[in-house]
C-alpha cells in the first residue's frame, strides 16, 4: 500500500491511529504550508486597494472558488459562497432563501440528517408557521425517489437530504431526489458534507439547488465552507450578512448589494484558510476519487470482518453498506463512551456519542455509538491496532481506571 | 485512604455499575435534569429534603459506567445527611476531581474514582449527578445542561 500518511505530521509520528475522520480528517503538509505561506509572505486582505500583495491575495482566493467548483460540479465559480463551514452554509438556505417560504408551505426532511441539516429547517418552518415532513427511510437509512414521492404535496418548497449519512453512512441518490423535488416545484437542499469526501459530485448535471460543504472533511482548514447555488435562486436571496465587502454603493439611506457570491460574503472572509482548502482541492485531486475510495473500500471490508470474528459481542449497525467509510457499533453491554475511552487508552481515536444526530439513533433503538471512520490515509496496520484495542473493551473497568 | 490504583476501586465502581444504589425516583421528590449533550448522558437526581436534612436522594437516567456509578456512589453518600454537609461532600467530590487537595475518607465509594481526574474528557461524566446534587442543594448550576 502507497504510503499516504508522510505527509501528516500527526500520522508520520506513528504514535496514534486516526479513526475519527468523518468528524474531521487531517491536513496535510502542503495545505499547512499553503495557509504558512500566505502569512508569512502575503498577509494582505483581498479586494481592497491595488497593492501588489492584495491583488495575489485575492487571485490565490478566486482560484481556490474555481476550485471548489470544480470539486462540486458546478459550471461556474460563482455560484460558489464561502461561509464559516457547512453548517453557516446551511444556515444560509434556511435564513436566506427560507424566507421565501409561506405559511402551510412543507419541507421535506428525514431523522437521518445531522443537526446542522435539521435544526436549522425545524426552526425556520416554526417561524414561518411551515410544516415539517418526515419522509420514511428504507432499512439502510436511506431516503428513497419512492418514499420522498410519497410525501410530497403541491405545498412542499424544500426537499432537504444529505448526501451521505454521517452516522451510518447511508448515501442518497441526490440526482433522483433532485428529479422528484422538482416534479412537484420544490427545490432541493444538499448537505454534502459527507458526501463530497467519497462521492464524485455534479451538482449541475444533477440539477441540485443547494449544496453546502466545508473543507475540513476532505484535508482542509477548519472554520470554513462553501454554499452552491443554482444561479435562479441568488435572485430570490438576500444577504444574511450586511457590512464590508458586500456592498455596491452606500447612500445615506439606501445600500445596493454586490451580487452573488461576494455580496454573501461580509467583511473579510477566513484568507489563509479558503487559500488552504484551494491547495486541499489540488492534493486530494492528484490521488483522486478511485484510488482513494479503493483503499477506504478495502479496509472497511478488513475491519468489518475482523470485528466479526475478533472481536465478542460486537453490534454493527451498518454491516453491508456498500462504499460507506464507517463502521458504526456497540459492543454489548458497555456504553460507547466506554469503549471510545478504552481505544483512547490505545491511542486510537474515534467518535462516540450521538454525533450531533439524536434523531437517527432513536431510530435504530439505541442512544449513542462507537463510530470509526476512514480515510484513504489509513492503513492496515490501523485496522489491526483498532481490533486489538477493541478486544480490551469489555474489559473497560480494569483499562480505565 | 486513597483507592485510585486499587484493584477493590475497580471492583466498587464495577458494582455500583451494574447494581445502582438509589435507583428511581418517587414521585413528588424535588429533581434536577443534567445532560452531557456530547454523548446524550442524562440523570435526574430526586430528593425528599426538610429544611436541614436530606431525607432520601435517589437518580434515574442513563449513561457510561462513570456516569451511572458515580451517581449511585453519591445517592449511597448523601442519604440522611445534613444538607449543609451535603453540600459539603459535593465540593470535596469536586475538589477530587479537579485534582486540589480532598480529603477521601469522607467520600466513602466515591472515592473509588479518583483515577478519573486523570481521564480528563471522561470528568464531566463523573460530576454529571454531583452538579444535580449541588443545584438541588441550592446552589446555582456551574455546569447547568452541559
Amino acid at each position: 500500500m502507497t504510503d499516504y500518511k508522510k505527509d501528516f505530521p500527526l500520522l508520520k509520528k506513528g504514535e496514534w491511529v486516526y479513526l475519527n475522520n468523518a468528524a474531521q480528517t487531517l491536513v496535510p503538509m502542503p495545505v499547512l504550508q499553503a495557509m504558512n505561506d500566505y502569512y508569512m509572505n502575503i498577509g494582505a486582505n483581498i479586494h481592497r486597494g491595488v497593492d501588489s500583495l492584495g491583488f495575489e491575495a485575492t487571485r490565490l482566493y478566486d482560484q481556490a472558488r474555481e476550485n471548489v467548483a470544480k470539486l462540486v460540479g458546478a459550471k461556474d465559480k460563482g455560484k460558489i459562497i464561502f461561509t464559516r463551514g457547512t453548517t453557516s452554509a446551511i444556515n444560509m438556505v434556511a435564513n436566506s432563501f427560507g424566507q421565501t417560504l409561506n405559511e402551510g408551505d412543507e419541507i421535506v426532511i428525514s431523522v437521518s440528517e445531522h443537526h446542522s441539516n435539521f435544526v436549522p429547517y425545524q426552526q425556520l418552518a416554526k417561524r414561518k408557521k411551515a410544516k415539517l415532513v418526515f419522509v420514511p427511510l428504507d432499512k439502510n437509512g436511506c431516503v428513497t425517489p419512492e418514499n420522498l414521492k410519497s410525501v410530497l404535496t403541491n405545498r412542499t418548497k424544500i426537499v432537504v437530504a444529505t448526501q451521505m449519512t454521517n452516522v451510518l453512512g447511508s448515501i442518497n441518490d441526490i440526482q433522483a431526489l433532485a428529479k422528484v423535488a422538482h416534479s412537484v416545484g420544490a427545490i432541493i437542499a444538499v448537505d454534502g458534507a459527507q458526501g463530497i469526501v467519497h462521492i464524485p459530485t455534479y451538482v449541475a448535471d444533477w440539477d441540485v439547488d443547494f449544496y453546502a460543504l466545508g473543507a475540513h472533511k476532505l484535508l482542509g482548514p477548519t472554520g470554513v465552507g462553501a454554499l452552491y447555488v443554482k444561479n435562479d435562486f441568488l435572485e430570490k436571496m438576500q444577504p444574511v450578512e450586511m457590512g464590508g465587502d458586500m456592498v455596491d454603493i452606500v447612500e445615506e439611506q439606501e445600500t445596493t448589494f454586490l451580487d452573488a457570491p461576494q455580496g454573501f460574503e461580509a467583511g473579510t472572509p477566513m484568507i489563509a484558510e479558503v487559500i488552504g482548502w484551494g491547495k486541499a482541492i489540488d492534493y486530494f485531486f492528484d490521488i483522486g476519487y478511485a484510488e482513494a475510495n479503493q483503499r477506504v473500500d478495502y479496509l472497511r471490508k478488513m475491519m468489518v470482518q475482523k470485528m466479526e470474528s475478533e472481536v465478542k459481542d460486537v453490534i454493527i449497525y451498518n454491516k453491508d453498506f456498500e462504499h460507506c467509510p464507517l463502521v458504526t457499533f456497540n459492543i454489548k453491554g458497555v456504553h460507547s463512551h466506554d469503549t471510545a475511552s478504552v481505544l483512547d487508552k490505545h491511542k486510537v481515536c474515534v467518535r462516540a456519542g450521538h454525533h450531533c444526530a439524536q434523531l437517527i439513533h432513536k431510530w435504530l433503538g439505541i442512544q449513542s455509538s462507537v463510530r470509526a471512520s476512514l480515510m484513504y490515509y489509513n492503513d492496515e496496520s490501523d485496522v489491526d491496532r483498532f481490533i486489538e484495542a477493541l478486544k480490551d473493551a469489555k474489559d473497560f473497568i480494569n483499562v480505565l481506571f | 485512604m486513597s483507592y485510585s490504583d486499587d484493584s477493590f476501586a475497580r471492583e466498587l465502581i464495577l458494582d455500583h455499575y451494574q447494581n445502582p444504589r438509589g435507583k428511581g425516583i418517587p414521585q413528588g421528590y424535588e429533581t434536577v435534569t443534567l445532560k452531557n449533550v456530547s454523548c446524550g448522558d442524562i440523570i435526574t437526581v430526586g430528593a425528599k429534603m426538610d429544611d436541614k436534612k436530606i431525607q432520601d436522594i435517589r437518580h434515574e437516567g442513563t449513561g457510561c459506567s462513570i456516569c451511572c456509578a458515580s451517581a449511585s456512589m453519591m445517592c449511597e453518600l448523601l442519604k440522611g445527611e445534613d444538607k449543609a454537609h451535603a453540600l459539603e461532600l459535593t465540593h470535596e467530590f469536586s475538589k477530587m476531581m479537579t485534582r486540589q487537595d480532598f480529603e477521601p475518607d469522607v467520600l466513602g465509594d466515591a472515592a473509588a474514582l479518583e483515577g478519573i481526574n486523570k481521564l480528563l474528557p471522561r470528568i464531566k461524566c463523573a460530576t454529571l449527578a454531583w452538579n444535580a446534587a449541588k443545584q438541588l442543594l441550592g446552589e446555582q448550576g456551574e455546569q447547568k445542561d452541559e
